[in-house]
């Protein structure tokens, strides 16, 4: 009886989860409710834990819940601490949420609402999830080894040293875009600036907190930290409305992309505990609170979604970003649906602190699916905004103009309606001077956010104080991986310049890690100050680079995922890992292909430079704008070089695992897996 | 009384979580960790103090990549 009951409510979630995916992918041209996309993604992903995951973890790694894990075996305390499963979930989760998908699907809303949703929930579920569940369960099953090690060992030692070099190149891109969106967030934006810069002494005044007061009591800080934040949120208005108070915090792009050139090497540089440590905490605190409040308000007010399922620039030409759905839906979407960064925390402290095997499901696959339901909210949060909106906001200049009649008038001869009067009274609603041209995703969703917010709780009065809530949250944990990014590149270069010269290698050497810093932060601030430059907007190159660079880091995890899977025997059920992986080289090689060598101008970075260097010759650039001209071709062959290095590093790592692979499968070579030796657990059930 | 005493059941697991999540209980753990291994192997003589722990606990934590994209 308690089974039949079991499969009649198994039976209903799926039958619900179909049906809000088909509502979502049928509805055409009525109103179309934003709680089917909370029915579609939520029904998906339970059916998808409960019965692919379970199967993963039954058939495929086949998890022993009497294994002794690394945190037993190991315990100090320190690094391999024995953890709760839903303290560890609250860690894991916290670890790899960030702000990609956020930015991702909201700047994937550009192809209309349904390839960037369907995506994120399938991408998600059949890619990431399986992605981060195999590669924390190899970690465990090698005390906790880092993918590197995990690559070098069972690849080969090519694999390993792609697999550092490919973080190093992500994280440089990744810092430069996440950078880029936080100027074209705060640029002309007194409210937003000032709200953000006094996080910075607030997080210090939490850092002497926690390192001279009481140390450690994160709770109490963050509990003032948080309070202070809300005032000065709320106290950014009246730094808006005054004339002098404004002008000290308004801001230029270029200007705000050194002030956050400055600001990284000195993070990168400064003790952790006096900004970088309480920064985390007062993002940890304000993301969570976040999330849960954009979740709870979508749910509340359950807008309408006025994004059409596929607007007119499904087929390419965009004005946000070039290119077609495929590939470049995938390639923007990115962390929402599977990120290669995950792999990195997979393989890095969570494997340390795991109680039992069996709780890499929960764990691994549980925690990417509640990060996709993020991008899922980050998409319905998007496409609620009028698709006017939306373009005015997260076009450049160059395509729409600078004015809000002739982008509105560009707009609308797109067929998104779209009076001048709207921008002015939005700007005017959210307390900024305007909202046009703001690519970058931050700004459309604070809008979104913000709407949602204000239909809850104030009404539109509270509109501004919600908008510039939204901005500080996307902008303060932006902060932070931008902080813990330079500090972790910084260590990174350390290593590598290690082996040139061993002083330049001491951690602890100050001119060291001076000369280190410099290095890690000017070469992520060249690409940002370039793409704030830009007269395309900078993201139309860099987060399509950002997203390429990161799902090749994936492939690289999940070709390890399938030579351990082979090495264990594990023939049949290799399309678990293979599919998902196929997927992901195909897509970053033709993304990459078309963004090297497209003949569209604003999609290929070789005729983009090719273009440029004809008008040059042409003598169709004036003189005042020659050095412009050629620094920008100078970047488009830079970008285009490091999507080509990526590429190639990628295809040499299938190619050395194809070997491997062939190697086995003909018994020409031994499978040898590197897992630790067997050890019986000594907790009992339930501890 | 059994809702009252079911409600405070919650609450103090809830609060649990949230000082173990944050990391507000980490000086508890290593601490306890401590005395499990007897104050021996890799923790040292003696344990390290609330201030030494924490300064320590933030090193490891952002030699690593601990914060995703």
């Amino acid at each position: 009886m308690r089974k039949l009951v079991r499969v009649l409510v198994w039976a209903a979630v799926a039958v619900a989860g179909a049906s809000g995916l088909a509502a979502i992918a049928f509805e055409r041209g009525e109103p179309l409710n934003a709680t089917w996309f909370v029915i579609a993604a939520a029904c998906t992903y339970l059916v998808a834990y409960r019965f692919y995951s379970a199967f993963i973890a039954a058939k495929v790694l086949v998890l022993d819940p009497n294994r002794a894990t690394p945190a037993e075996r190991l315990d100090d305390g320190r690094d391999f601490v024995p953890t709760n499963k839903w303290v560890l979930l609250g860690h894991h989760f916290a670890a790899i949420a960030g702000p990609g998908p956020l930015v991702g699907p909201t700047l994937a809303a550009q192809f209309g609402y349904l390839p960037g949703t369907l995506w994120l929930i399938i991408g998600s579920v059949l890619g990431g999830c399986v992605q981060d569940f195999v590669i924390l369960f190899c970690s465990i099953r090698r005390d906790g080894k880092s993918l590197g090690q995990m690559a070098r060992e069972e690849v080969g030692k090519y694999g390993g040293f792609i697999a550092q070099l490919a973080v190093l190149i992500i994280m440089i891109i990744l810092l430069a875009v996440v950078g880029l969106v936080i100027v074209n967030a705060l640029k002309a934006s007194p409210w937003g600036t000032f709200t953000l810069a006094m996080t910075l002494p607030i997080a210090m005044l939490m850092g002497l907190y926690l390192r001279y007061w009481r140390p450690g009591r994160v709770l109490e800080a963050s509990g003032f930290g948080v309070a202070l934040i809300v005032f000065v949120v709320f106290a950014g208005q009246w730094v808006a409305a005054s004339t002098s108070w404004a002008r000290a915090f308004t801001f230029t792009g270029p200007a705000l992309a050194i002030a956050i050139i400055i600001y990284g090497f000195a993070a990168s540089a400064m003790p952790i505990w006096l900004l970088l440590a309480p920064r985390d905490y007062l993002s940890a605190f304000i993301k969570a609170g976040a999330i849960f409040a954009l979740a709870g308000g979508i749910l509340l007010v359950r807008p309408e979604i006025q994004m059409p399922a596929l607007s007119r620039f499904a087929g390419g030409n965009g004005p946000v970003f070039a290119g077609k759905i495929f590939p470049f839906c995938f390639i923007t979407i990115a962390c929402g649906a599977v990120s290669g960064f995950h792999a990195l925390i997979s393989s890095g402290t969570t494997p340390k602190m795991i109680m039992r095997e069996t709780e890499a499901r929960l764990i691994g696959y549980g925690a990417m699916l509640m990060e996709s339901f993020v991008g899922v909210m980050a998409m319905v949060a998007a496409c609620a905004l009028s698709p006017g909106v939306y373009f005015a906001i997260n076009s450049p200049p160059a395509i729409v103009g600078a004015t809000t009649s002739t982008a509105a008038q560009t707009i609308s001869s797109w067929g998104y309606a779209l009076a001048p009067q709207t921008m002015t009274d939005l700007a005017h609603m959210v307390g900024e001077q305007t909202l046009l041209n703001r690519a970058g995703g931050a700004p459309s969703l604070a809008v979104g956010m913000a709407q949602i917010f204000s239909r809850t709780i104030g009404g539109p009065h509270l509109m501004a104080v919600w908008y510039h809530f939204a901005i500080m949250f996307e902008a303060l944990f932006i902060l932070t991986v931008l902080d813990a990014g330079t500090r972790v590149g910084r260590f990174m270069v350390q290593d590598l310049l290690g082996h040139v010269s061993k002083p330049l290698g001491r951690a602890g050497s100050y001119p060291a890690v001076v000369f280190s810093s410099a290095l890690i932060v000017g070469a992520w601030g060249y690409f940002l100050y370039e793409g704030v430059l830009d007269p395309l907007g900078g993201i139309n190159s860099l987060w399509p680079l950002f997203g390429i660079s990161n799902q090749l880091l994936a492939a690289v995890a999940l070709v390890v995922a399938t030579t351990i899977l082979l090495k264990m025997g594990k023939l049949r059920w290799i399309w678990v890992t293979v599919f998902p992986m196929a997927a992901l080289v195909t897509v970053t090689m033709v993304a990459s292909y078309q963004k090297i060598f497209s003949p569209d101008p604003r999609l290929g970075f070789l005729s983009t430079a090719n273009g440029l260097t004809a008008r040059i010759h042409a003598g169709s650039v004036p003189a005042a704008m020659l050095a412009d001209t050629w620094r920008l071709i100078f970047n488009q062959r830079l970008d285009a070089v490091i999507t080509a290095a990526l590429a190639l590093m990628v295809l040499a790592l299938v190619a050395n695992a194809l070997v491997v692979w062939a190697r086995i499968l003909s018994g020409v070579t031994p499978p040898v897996l590197h897992e630790a030796p067997y050890l019986a657990t000594q907790w009992a059930e339930g501890d | 009384m059994r809702l009252r005493d079911h409600l405070r059941k919650m609450a103090v697991r809830l609060w649990w979580w949230v000082r173990q999540t944050t990391g507000d209980a980490a000086y508890e753990n290593y601490l306890r960790a401590a005395n499990r291994a007897g104050c021996s192997s890799d923790l040292g003589a003696a344990p390290l103090s609330p201030r030494d722990f924490y300064l320590d606990s933030l090193r490891r934590r952002y030699s690593r990549v601990s914060r995703c994209c």
